[in-house]
């Protein structure tokens, strides 16, 4: 027999073949199908571009130098960050592991100064707006006991008012401090030349320096902390009393000052000849100091009538700025106590209502400074918000009047969760509050990373796939027909 | 110029006219009527999604498919097939009717054997042209086409008059 009968065989099998059953959808199916695969390959595009495009973008960007700055351009930047957790990882022993924080303290310039939920130290630079990341030498939050413990919040760290100057502080936590009351009190850094000035306060089993106020001029320091009744590597105890002192001029050693006692609240200010205000919801004590050698005087405690307490006090000029919020929490005055040349004369009291604009009604918000006679430089955040931590709007207000809406301009952001805040005051002026910096550059996380890499490889792999398909559409184009 | 809905329409005549030859080729290649069947859809399916693609007679396109869907199938299975036993034994003598020999024959080649005989002696491919579909060389194709007619030979004696001593021509 031939191929002719075996075909002819073949086909006697071939009929007896059952016909197959069709699905009437199969061609609806199959278009849709077909957009399927059609949108597929549209988004394979589109991640394999945004990819690219992505990483084009970005790895000029790392090489590029940040903007430099000169003097005059030095300014707050316009968006302040709380650097991502990893920042602040550490060692068992509690030092920072992280290369990007640095003990090199001669950064420059500094708008603005935090310490992390974590206690890591950052100043923001006024020239560029890097956030740098401080290995300050025994500041307190460097032990996490102190960082996470009683103080977490309320550590100092002060920029001076022209942000060349950065109070902190320090407790020495060593060997010896199971069995001896731990050094510890405050610290200035001068950030021109990163050299470290300290000054020791004594009492107790050491004390945890939580206010720093420096006087306009940046040549005074007062500062108030808790005096502690126990504390060693591994444990702090009980706040025995709460003290404050002030600095003179490139001193390494602090007066004490006595606390008007009573208060519920107190916030302290120094002039620049070294006359403290302290401002508390009972009384206003003023401490003068005798010259030479400096001294301490006061002056008779006033008493505040007004049922309100402090929540910002300053030195302009001969006279305290004293914001105070009424006991109601609905105004704001600001009582101006006008000092006395003669110590023995009482201090007169004006007080003018301060009332703050529509935008603030309802919202929390804290007061940073003044920027001039008439307006303050405050954090505001949103209404129903507690105040810890929600405070996102840099705004520079000013009263308003029955007359006049107010002031209220928001001149920056402020990630949320970024903790107390201190300014460099003088930088910031009405006209220019704040300058437009880019935003930090954090290394990537290890995340980040790897899906960069993942979708890399992905984009990759989209192009290759495409490609093979379009080779292959093409090589069946090319084939002949049967 | 053609319209999605008259394209639609060409679609469904084709399959009107032409799904039974489809399926007895189907057939042959797989020697099961339900995985001619799922041959047959999935090569429609693969046209209705490529019908704006095809130039002319859609027929050589679906064909295409039929064989080359086989095959990977079978390429796709092959790691799970176990040998067949008594693999070259003859086929139990006695059964009188060719076609039935014939058709358990087949049924012990290997697929590509199977396949490249259903193309050469029932789709009456050329060798070059089976090799161009099944993307193997023409030796090759030759080569199968020889070890399947002497398996045939091997498995169904008496079918050696039908497939030649030395193949058939």
């Amino acid at each position: 027999m031939s191929a002719e009968e075996l075909r002819e065989q073949l086909a006697r099998i071939g009929d007896r073949a059952p016909v197959a059953d069709v699905p009437p959808d199969t061609w609806a199916r199959g278009r849709r199908s077909l957009r399927r695969a059609r949108l597929a390959t549209a988004g394979a595009v589109v991640a394999a571009v945004t990819v690219v495009a992505g990483l084009v973008a970005w790895l000029p960007a790392r090489d590029a130098e940040p903007p430099v700055a000169d003097r005059s351009s030095l300014g707050v930047p316009d968006r302040i960050e709380l650097p991502p957790e990893r920042m602040s990882d550490r060692s068992s022993d509690d030092s920072w592991t992280r290369e990007e924080v640095s003990d090199d303290l001669a950064v420059g310039v500094g708008a603005a100064a935090f310490v992390t939920p974590f206690g890591l130290p950052v100043v923001v630079d006024a020239a560029d707006g890097s956030h740098h990341l401080l290995d300050l030498p025994d500041f307190a939050g460097n032990a996490s006991l102190v960082a996470h413990g009683l103080f977490s919040d309320r550590l100092a760290l002060e920029l001076s008012p022209d942000g060349t100057r950065l109070a902190y502080a320090y407790a020495e936590i060593g060997p010896e401090s199971d069995s001896a009351p731990i050094p510890s009190g405050v610290r200035v850094v001068d950030l021109g030349d990163g050299s470290v000035r300290t000054i020791p306060v004594v009492g107790g089993e050491g004390v945890v320096v939580t206010d720093v106020g420096w006087s306009p001029s940046g040549s005074w320091l007062v500062w108030r902390g808790a005096q502690l009744s126990s504390w060693t590597s591994g444990s702090m105890g009980g706040v025995e009393r709460d003290v404050a002192g002030r600095v003179a001029p490139g001193a390494v050693a602090s007066d004490r000052i006595r606390l008007p006692s009573g208060n519920a609240s107190v916030t302290a200010a120094i002039d620049d000849r070294g006359t403290v205000v302290l401002s508390g919801d009972a009384a206003v004590r003023l401490v003068f100091p005798e010259s030479p050698p400096v001294g301490v005087t006061e002056t008779d405690d006033v008493i505040v009538r007004e049922p309100s307490f402090s929540v910002h006090v300053a030195w302009r000029g001969p006279v305290v700025h004293d914001v105070r919020l009424t006991d109601d929490a609905q105004e704001h005055v600001v009582a101006s106590h006008v000092t006395s040349p003669g110590f023995d004369q009482p201090m007169e009291a004006a007080r003018r209502p301060f009332p703050f604009p529509q935008e603030t009604s309802g919202r929390p918000l804290a007061v940073l400074g003044w920027v001039d006679d008439e307006h303050l430089l405050v954090r505001v955040g949103q209404e129903g918000e507690p105040a810890v931590g929600s405070l996102g709007e840099l705004a520079v207000v000013g009263p308003g009047g029955p007359d006049l809406p107010g002031t209220y301009r928001v001149v920056g952001e402020l990630d949320e969760g970024l903790p107390r805040l201190s300014v460099a005051t003088d930088l910031v002026t009405v006209d220019h509050p704040t300058v437009e910096r880019p935003a930090p550059d954090w290394p990537w996380s290890e995340e980040r990373i790897s899906l960069t890499i993942g979708l890399g490889v992905a984009g990759a792999l989209s192009v290759l796939w495409l490609l093979r398909r379009g080779w292959r559409v093409w090589l069946a184009r090319r084939r002949p027909a049967l | 110029m053609p319209t999605a809905e008259n394209d639609e329409d060409a679609f469904r005549a084709f399959v009107v006219a032409r799904t039974p030859a489809l399926s007895r080729t189907a057939y042959l290649l797989t020697g099961d009527a339900h995985l001619a069947e799922d041959l047959v859809q999935t090569a429609l399916f693969k046209a209705a999604r490529a019908w704006h693609r095809i130039d002319g007679d859609p027929e050589p396109y679906v064909r295409r498919i039929l064989y080359t869907q086989n095959v990977s199938w079978w390429r796709a299975r092959r790691v799970r097939e176990t040998p067949l036993t008594g693999y070259d034994a003859p086929a139990p003598v006695g059964d009188a009717d060719l076609r039935l020999t014939l058709e358990r024959a087949l049924a012990r080649l290997t697929v590509r054997q199977r396949t490249v005989l259903v193309l050469r002696y029932f789709e009456d491919l050329t060798e070059v042209q089976v090799a161009h579909v099944l993307g193997i060389g023409p030796g090759t194709v030759k080569s199968i086409a020889r070890q399947a007619l002497g398996r045939l030979r091997n498995v169904a004696p008496e079918l050696a008059g039908l497939v030649g001593d030395g193949g058939a021509r």
